[in-house]
């Protein structure tokens, strides 16, 4: 019964008009950030940020979310289109779309996207709604230990995004923390590495950092080449599925709603690495595997409903305990505690009307991304025929304008310009920059509950071993170090698949 | 470049970044009030911490092969390298002239270059440039209340 009334609170907030009204711009913003290559989900929801200063937080979450779940959606059309991923978490939709493209079915494979797309991410906010209650019931009882157990937790999944070579990981994670002690000490108020300015007392702000590796960073990587002009040719077809079809995908619906529901909820894992496993997973399924990889529908279906069902999954460990799943959650989190919240369990008992609120946005948005999408195929294929000379500016503009306005100094400018060219190093130096961003949200958290959890046991570090939350979450830490290594080990001999690491969901 | 070279580098680099940070904290009190973590504590911990990474990207490029080449090097595209250069210049002057020129000056300029630069005709950049200028301040001043930065045209507006 408490869930229904929770559930009928959260719709009177999102169906308010102005909510209504912020929910569709999401949704069409981040559907054409995921159309755009060279844009991702971390890109577009840090550049829109400074859109939303000044609004409602519930507002601004549902836009900002919005922007996410609608970047999983636009993400395929590219994919399908003209073999470029919009986004990481597209990529396996490339591999059957596009021929199902060239095979003139390319409305057949859309339309499938968009259907699988709106029952994962249907799906997964049910499963949002009834799994992170508990959760946050459970993590009610946390006290400091308990918290720098949990960012522990939070950045052990460092190793997930560190990708090949963990030593680089790790040294970007540590070097995000450092980047994060650049302010105010969190407990005894003593200026750290400001070299005397003012605007640098709260710190390295993360959406110019954000900017600036992932946005800026990626214009520079693109710069290398020639910029070129994109050239759509294919037939659309019809946009809907034939009957064979949804016959051929009615277990894929279900097998891939629920792997990319689950592993989108650990940390580290995402919606690129729920796409990839859903796929690989229906191969193995399939009576003809060999169809994979030349046009197989339930490939698209199954990567993109893995993808959408991980968005609903990834917001699980960030609503209910605070800690963020990837890099575009991890902005989602600063977005959240620059509105003055707090992601973690008392935001659901201090903020229900935000908890539910956004949640049942969610839904909302779903619907209207599937009823935009079909109708808006032929608006995306003029967008894509846009030259990259002629968007570049643009966006190198938005890009500038969004740090400046983060705090209305030129320092955002500037710093936003300096990880710029530090994310267009790491890129060349093969540097991932998830971690480090994962880690400047973090690692202030971290150290302010540290502090307290010294300062309560009078310097013992016995603290973290006494109480049992803690020593569970310790459990989970070596687990989520050791899995692994174990999965590894026990694969070898067999058919191995090589699991991309994404920075960007 | 090969990647053992590379990695070699950029270990050295961040053992030196390390270096650096740790003897900066040095500086900063160990403990304010009889605190058990003091505001050196941290960044003397990653310091630390960030050191032992650095240490570990050299030793584990000495595992590379030598002949490994950098995936995404070119080899010797100076083209691209001069359109990196040119656009990271038209940038950090955005930044210099924001506040002393202001944001529509500057803005219309920087897109009038930058699509100049990248050859597109003077037509299309007249228009987009204008458009983009005016939509952005329509945006962001008008509906959204943010203050920009007027600069020459502050009387004006």
């Amino acid at each position: 019964m408490e869930i229904i009334q929770n559930v009928l609170l959260g719709f009177g907030v999102a169906l308010q008009p102005v909510n209504l009204l912020y929910c569709f711009i999401g949704c069409l913003a981040g559907t054409l950030i995921g159309v755009l290559p060279g844009i991702g989900p971390v890109t577009g929801v840090a550049i829109l940020i400074p859109i939303t200063f000044g609004m409602d937080p519930i507002t601004a979450t549902i836009m900002l979310a919005g922007i996410y779940y609608g970047a999983m959606y636009g993400g395929s059309t590219t994919s399908i289109l003209i073999n470029v991923p919009g986004e990481s978490a597209s990529v396996m939709t490339a591999v059957d779309g596009y021929q199902m493209a060239r095979q003139g079915r390319a409305g057949a494979a859309l339309g499938m996207s968009a259907f699988g797309s709106f029952i994962g991410g249907t799906v997964s906010v049910v499963g949002l709604m009834c799994i992170a209650p508990p959760i946050a019931k459970l993590a009610l009882s946390f006290g400091p230990p308990e918290y720098f157990v949990l960012m522990l937790l939070g950045l052990a999944t460092l190793t997930r995004l560190a990708g090949k070579n963990l030593w680089k990981g790790l040294g970007m994670g540590f070097l995000g923390m450092l980047i994060g002690t650049v302010g105010l000490d969190p407990v005894a108020g003593v200026q750290r590495f400001t070299f005397g300015r003012a605007d640098l007392l709260d710190g390295i702000g993360f959406v110019s950092v954000a900017m600036g590796l992932f946005a800026l960073g990626e214009i520079f990587i693109n710069l290398e080449g020639s910029p070129s002009e994109r050239v759509f040719s294919s037939q659309i077809g019809s946009l809907f599925p034939t009957k064979s079809d949804w016959l051929a995908c009615k277990w894929t619906l279900v097998r891939s709603t629920i792997i990319g529901f689950l592993i989108g909820s650990l940390p580290g894992a995402g919606a690129t690495v729920s796409a990839f496993m859903a796929y690989a997973a229906e191969k193995k399924a399939s009576r003809t595997p060999e169809r994979f990889g030349n046009g197989a529908i339930e490939g698209v279906c199954a990567a993109e409903t893995a993808n959408n069902a991980a968005t609903g999954g990834a917001l699980i460990p960030l609503l209910t305990l605070g800690i963020p799943s990837s890099a575009t959650v991890a902005i989602l989190m600063g977005a959240l505690m620059m509105y003055g919240l707090r992601p973690g369990p008392l935001l659901l008992t201090e903020r229900p009307d935000f908890f539910w609120g956004v949640v049942t946005s969610m839904y909302i948005g779903n619907v209207m991304l599937l009823v935009l999408n079909l109708p808006l195929i032929g608006m995306w294929i003029k967008i894509l025929k846009v030259p990259y000379p002629v968007l570049m500016p643009i966006i190198l503009l938005f890009i500038s304008l969004g740090a400046y306005t983060v705090g209305g100094s030129l320092v955002d400018l500037w710093i936003m310009f300096a990880f710029g060219i530090v994310g267009y190093l790491m890129r060349k130096f093969d540097y991932p920059a998830a971690p480090l961003l994962l880690a400047l949200v973090l690692g202030p958290i971290m150290e302010k509950n540290l502090k307290l959890s010294l300062k309560m046991s009078h310097g013992s570090v016995a603290i973290f071993f006494q109480r049992p939350i803690t020593l569970i979450l310790m459990a989970l830490i070596v687990f989520s170090l050791v899995w692994p290594l174990l999965v590894s080990r026990f694969s070898r001999g067999k058919e191995k698949f090589e699991v991309p690491i994404s920075e960007e969901t | 470049m090969t990647a053992r070279l590379a990695d070699t580098i950029s270990g050295l680099f961040l053992i030196i970044l390390a270096v650096v940070a740790g003897v900066a904290a040095q500086y900063l009190p160990t403990t304010i009030a009889k605190e058990f973590a003091g505001p050196s504590f941290m960044p003397t911990l990653l310091s630390i911490a960030l050191a032992v990474c650095g240490a570990g990207i050299v030793v584990q490029a000495r595992s590379l092969p030598p002949t490994d080449r950098m995936p995404g090097w070119f080899e010797a595209d100076r083209a691209g390298a001069v359109r990196i250069a040119v656009v990271a210049a038209a940038t950090a002057a955005y930044n210099l002239l924001l506040e002393p020129l202001g944001y529509l000056i500057v803005t219309f300029a920087f897109l009038v270059f930058m699509l100049f630069y990248l050859k597109v005709s003077w037509f299309l950049n007249l228009i987009i440039s204008l458009i983009a200028t005016v939509s952005t301040y329509a945006l962001f001043v008008i509906w959204l209340k943010v203050v920009l930065p007027m600069g020459l045209l502050e009387f004006y507006f």
